[in-house]
């Protein structure tokens, strides 16, 4: 895939902050990004990341972290970095990004760039799709600091 | 034992959905209580299709699920289109077969690799089976056949998961020929795997205690003719039972119970039942495809069988059967022609029913002459299940009163794991709580 750069935004809509990832995702999408650029919102992927990361160098992962730090900080992870399982969101079948980073090594299929942009949700809330103000607010943040990486993916 | 013993696990990992288990156990031993209790919220689904148009049901109530989306789908389909006299091709029959087996590989891989292989092999999740250099090559295969299925349903359907080219009356858009060969290419690789996932499931089932863990139920399934009943056929069971399957409020009765989301479900004027793969490997046996039954001889795999962890084995047994029907299903559909759907509303009332990847999925309700929905009644294979799962614990867990509290919570969590629980669908994750009274 060589230059292509993917950013997958991952949540549930439906239960308010956890949706975040897509949130972020779509907001991208009125930034003028380089073409190399692809954007996907993947709901709640789960172990299906080794499937939207195969084969792909350069992976951006937005989703929301539950770390107990100020709602709304922006926080950034690569897969090189041990990140605590605890504080990603689950899918429905208790897997996790840091699940899928973890089979994905032992299995050969991950990114040789990955990185994690996790917000520090409020509330996960079920049925509800607003975000918290809190949140919200991090949506442009979360957007300047993807650009920032995509520039630093690019460079190398 | 001179204590009592609690067990309850509030939250369990590997299933769909949220429940608990709660088992409470005398000084004399005796189970004084072992319930599972569905803690999923309801979704009222049944409620809000209520004042719907009819073909917005089945697009509705693919939704409840994300492993079975078709099973739901298609008993809906099917309900509707015989209130509304509907008819369809021989084509359209085919093509929602197969993209219901495709469901059938995404959601028995998905389990047995994922879900149940972990418990059995003594392992906490499937990634730290995947340490092991023996395994990993298994959790490899694992990934690609839920892989396939996932692929299935994208060329049928147009997108993952739930789908968006079946309507009343059939197909809006149908998949090209090529596309259906490579399918059928990658079908034929993942065969093998499949056939050896039988015996792996034979060693998992067969490990003490498992493997002397009877209790003789009703097993309750849908039986087609010809074939191995997927999307239709009649209510059959172990027990006699023999009815077409838009009967089955008559049959199927439902109750309220307290502490628990999900209504129990018997045979009208017997008891608990059960339904699944274990179920239907049991009364369809001979409907099963040639390679599925051999690997189920070489087993040493004999029916009736009562043994709910041999469900795993079951599931396996379909695994090689849904490859198998597959394969046959694309040759059969050859090159798909497209045929406009049509219908038009007429009022009616009617039932019907699919087999789910974990049973049978029955649907059905009023449409009045606008095709607007008066009453819409669902009722997902997990809620027929629970009430059995119940009369497991009261049976199994005197036999496993030597077990630690840790060991018997395990042991209880695999129990709930057989029935492969979709908790969203009946009504999400587990709870055991385990006590012994002093």
């Amino acid at each position: 895939m060589g230059d292509r750069i993917k950013i997958i935004g991952c949540g549930n809509l439906l239960a308010s902050d956890d949706g975040i990832g897509i949130h972020v995702a779509r907001s991208l999408k009125r930034y003028d990004l380089p073409s190399e650029v692809d954007i996907i919102e993947a709901g709640c992927p789960g172990l299906d990341l080794l499937r939207l990361w195969e084969s792909e160098d350069k992976v951006l992962i937005v989703d929301a972290v539950i770390s107990g730090t100020k709602p709304g900080t922006v926080h950034v992870f690569s897969s090189n970095q041990v990140i605590p399982r605890e504080i990603m969101p689950l899918s429905s079948h208790s897997f996790n990004v840091v699940d899928a980073i973890e089979l994905g090594k032992r299995l050969g299929v991950i990114p040789e760039k990955l990185i994690i942009i996790g917000i520090e949700l409020e509330t996960e809330t079920a049925f509800r799709e607003e975000l918290s103000p809190s949140v919200e607010q991090a949506i442009p943040i979360a957007c300047e600091q993807i650009i920032k990486e995509i520039c630093n993916l690019k460079s190398r | 034992m001179s204590t009592t013993r609690n067990i309850r696990v509030d939250y369990i990992a590997r299933t769909e959905g949220d429940g608990a288990f709660d088992i409470l156990i005398d000084p004399n031993g005796v189970v004084k209580k072992a319930s599972w209790n569905v803690w999923e919220p309801p979704r009222f689904f049944e409620a809000f299709l209520i004042g719907r148009k009819a073909e917005e049901v089945p697009e509705f109530v693919q939704r409840i699920c994300g492993i079975c989306p078709h099973s739901h789908h298609i008993a809906s389909l099917r309900a509707i289109e015989r209130a509304m006299d509907v008819k369809v091709s021989k084509q359209t029959v085919l093509m929602r077969e197969l993209l219901h087996y495709s469901d059938w590989i995404m959601s028995h891989s998905l389990h047995i690799y994922y879900l149940a292989a972990p418990d059995f092999l003594g392992y906490e999740s499937v990634i730290a089976m995947a340490g092991n250099a023996d395994l990993l090559p298994i959790v490899k295969n694992a990934l690609e056949i839920k892989r396939l299925g996932n692929d299935m349903i994208v060329v049928l359907s147009g997108q993952e998961i739930q789908n968006k080219t079946s309507v009343i009356g059939g197909f809006t858009s149908v998949p090209s020929v090529t596309d259906l060969r490579k399918l059928q290419d990658q079908l034929k690789k993942m065969k093998e795997f499949a056939y050896e996932t039988v015996k792996l499931a034979n060693t998992l089932a067969s490990q003490p205690p498992y493997k002397d863990l009877s209790r003789k139920c009703e097993h309750v399934a849908l039986q087609d003719e010809g074939k191995y009943a997927i999307n239709e056929g009649r209510l059959v069971s172990t027990m006699g039972l023999d009815v077409p399957e838009w009967d089955y409020p008559k049959y199927m009765i439902e109750k309220h119970v307290p502490e628990c989301n999900c209504k129990h479900s018997t045979i009208k004027d017997r008891d608990s039942f059960l339904v699944g793969p274990l179920a239907r490997v049991n009364l369809n046996f001979n409907t099963l495809s040639a390679d599925a039954q051999k690997a189920a001889r070489e087993i040493g795999f004999s029916t009736p069988c009562y043994n709910p962890f041999m469900s795993i084995v079951a599931r396996a047994i379909e695994l090689v059967h849904a490859i198998d029907t597959s394969i046959e299903l694309i040759e059969e559909i050859g090159t798909p022609v497209f045929e406009r759907p049509r219908f038009s509303y007429k009022a009616g009332k009617s039932y019907a029913a699919t087999e789910a990847p974990r049973g049978t999925c029955c649907h059905g309700g009023q449409i009045d002459k606008y095709g607007v929905v008066k009453k819409w009644d669902i009722v997902a294979p997990t809620a027929r299940n629970v009430y059995n799962l119940n009369k497991d614990f009261q049976e199994f867990i005197p036999k496993l009163l030597d077990l630690s509290d840790e060991d018997l919570t395990l042991k209880c969590e695999v129990m709930i794991r057989n029935y492969d629980p979709c908790q969203s669908c009946a009504t999400h994750s587990l709870k055991v709580r385990l006590q012994r009274e002093k």
